[in-house]
């Protein structure tokens, strides 16, 4: 049963947290549900931020029959008492199970299937009595809740529903969820303790043998191993359970096995399966659901899916063959095209031609220059019209007052190494010896057109 | 009643500012936020009880597109009233 706390405990809390008396913080919370009370009485309704909503909610008259006369009689209207959480206590309530998401599930997940778990369940753990079934049940639902939390949502509810279901019909509904309620939070971790012994014993023996199913064992253990060990030890076996498929004597206590690997191969209507389901405990049930509901597809046609992504993988290895033979993804390189001869013949046409009308207009210029002062103008607007194609042209520079050639290599040639090249190509035998006015040949770099 | 004229009241019967009052209101609903879990229960008496419950699962069908869709397990906050408060409010009429 849940434990109850008092007023006094929470005024104590209170007093703590608040620095008050605990006698203040009882008479302040003793008042504040006296004010409530006087505002159901005057209002019909007590909104209180970060609570929720009391409200007063008029039932209407309805005929009724006495149980013992069996005569027919009246309930008058009357009001209930309704409360309704606000979103903030709302979402600190449910933290526990704030990452869960509403799911769509394929039309193959059909309720025939959760009749027959339910009946397996059933079938495994009858019902006493009140308590013993909530004890009994109390170890299902930790197995459960360890395995479903864990790996799947979908998981859950067959389990979940199984049990609620099939106990609600025997038992008091209320004494249900408390007990599943208890494993999920904190009887997780005890309840992991039990399951851990009762599955400890049967991995240990099979595991061995589980190693050897490297594929299965891997897949679902990958899936669980990030959860306890219980569940790892569970997928294990069921795993294991896969290949071989028959451990009699043990297929009782590991329906885990079977029932995963049934229903993630076959589905749902296999006589084998619903053969294991009912030898099934929880774990099982839930594992299976949760692994078959999302591997279903795969394991029914596995060869579909994985001709599929080699497909894929081939096209996108072609794709990107061709993309880099005929360089369509890089931009600036235009002429590297190894199967492109007649590109590679008119680049360099062009480049005959442009350097003679280049040194045409370079020879002008300079012998116009030589004598002018103030010639840069003209250089320049002389150097603009090659300077389309920079690296092809021969071009000219005349020295002015502040010019160094270090500057002049790497506005021409972007880099200062080439001062050499332009002291060679203009034969300045002294680097010291250029004057303003001096004109300097600064030829195209023939280099850089090298592939 | 709305959440200011409840702490109106409040404050006033307590003799406390509207602002202090507000700062307990809400550390107190802190600390039940907190404290309740699926463990135990508030019970507050001639007033009622708070319960943390737990839902499960359950599978619906969406009237808008028509799939199946399964709703995750969730913990809802409860309130049952005493029977005492029940039968205070349950005849009384609205004005």
């Amino acid at each position: 049963m849940k434990q109850k706390l008092l007023l006094s405990d929470f005024a104590q809390w209170l007093s703590e947290k608040e620095g008050i008396t605990k006698k203040e913080a009882q008479t302040f919370l003793r008042t504040l549900f006296q004010i409530v009370e006087q505002g159901l009485t005057d209002d019909q309704f007590v909104k209180i931020k970060g609570l929720g909503t009391f409200k007063l909610v008029t039932v209407n008259e309805r005929e009724s029959v006495n149980i013992n006369t069996g005569e027919r009689f009246q309930i008058g209207e009357h009001n209930k008492i309704a409360f309704i959480p606000d979103a903030s206590m709302k979402e600190i309530i449910n933290r526990p199970f704030a990452h869960f998401e509403s799911v769509d599930l394929s039309d193959e997940t059909d309720t025939a299937e959760l009749d027959a778990v339910d009946e397996a369940v059933k079938q495994e753990f009858p019902p006493i009595s009140e308590e013993e079934t909530s004890t009994a049940e109390e170890s299902i639902p930790t197995t459960v809740e360890v395995i479903t939390e864990s790996s799947h949502p979908t998981s859950l509810p067959e389990k979940q529903k199984d049990v609620t279901e099939e106990v609600s019909e025997e038992s008091n509904l209320t004494e249900e969820i408390p007990t599943e309620f208890a494993t999920i939070t904190e009887g997780l971790e005890e309840k992991k303790a039990e399951e851990k012994a009762e599955t400890e014993t049967l991995a240990q023996a099979e595991e061995t043998e589980a190693l050897a199913q490297a594929e299965e064992t891997e897949a679902l253990a990958q899936a669980e191993e990030t959860e306890t060990l219980a569940q790892a030890e569970a997928v294990a076996i069921t795993a294991k359970e896969t290949a071989s498929e028959s451990q009699t004597p043990e297929e009782a206590l590991t329906p885990e096995e079977t029932p995963i690997q049934v229903v993630s191969t076959s589905e749902k209507t296999d006589a084998m399966g619903t053969d294991a389901e009912i030898s099934v405990s929880q774990p099982t049930t839930l594992t299976v659901s949760g692994a078959a509901v999302e591997e279903e597809e795969d394991t029914r046609r596995p060869w579909l899916r994985r001709t599929l992504m080699a497909l894929f993988v081939l096209l996108l290895c072609t794709a990107s063959y061709f993309a880099g033979y005929y360089r369509l993804l890089c931009p600036p390189c235009s002429s590297t095209a190894p199967t492109a001869p007649a590109a590679k013949v008119q680049p360099d046409s062009l480049q005959a031609k442009k350097p003679q009308a280049a040194k045409k207009d370079s020879a002008a210029v300079s012998a116009a220059s030589q004598t002018a002062s103030k010639p840069l103008n003209e250089v320049k607007d002389s150097v603009k019209q090659p300077q389309k194609q920079e690296e092809v042209v021969t071009r000219t520079h005349t020295i002015r007052v502040g010019d160094n050639l270090s500057r002049i290599a790497r506005k021409y040639y972007g880099d200062d190494h080439y001062v050499d090249f332009i002291i060679r190509q203009n034969n300045l035998k002294n680097a010291d010896n250029i004057h303003v006015g001096k004109v300097l040949v600064l030829p195209p770099l023939e280099t850089e057109k090298d592939n | 009643m709305n959440n200011k004229d409840f702490i109106q009241a409040l404050s006033r019967a307590t003799n406390t500012s509207a602002k202090d009052t507000t700062k307990l209101v809400d550390s107190f609903l802190q600390l039940m936020a907190d404290k309740l879990d699926d463990q135990n229960v508030l019970n507050i008496p001639n007033v009622g009880s708070f319960e943390v419950k737990k839902k499960t699962e359950r599978i619906v069908v969406s009237p808008v597109t028509k799939k199946r869709k399964l709703v995750p397990p969730k913990l809802v906050l409860t309130f049952r009233a005493a029977s005492n408060l029940k039968d205070k409010l349950k005849t009384n009429s609205a004005d």
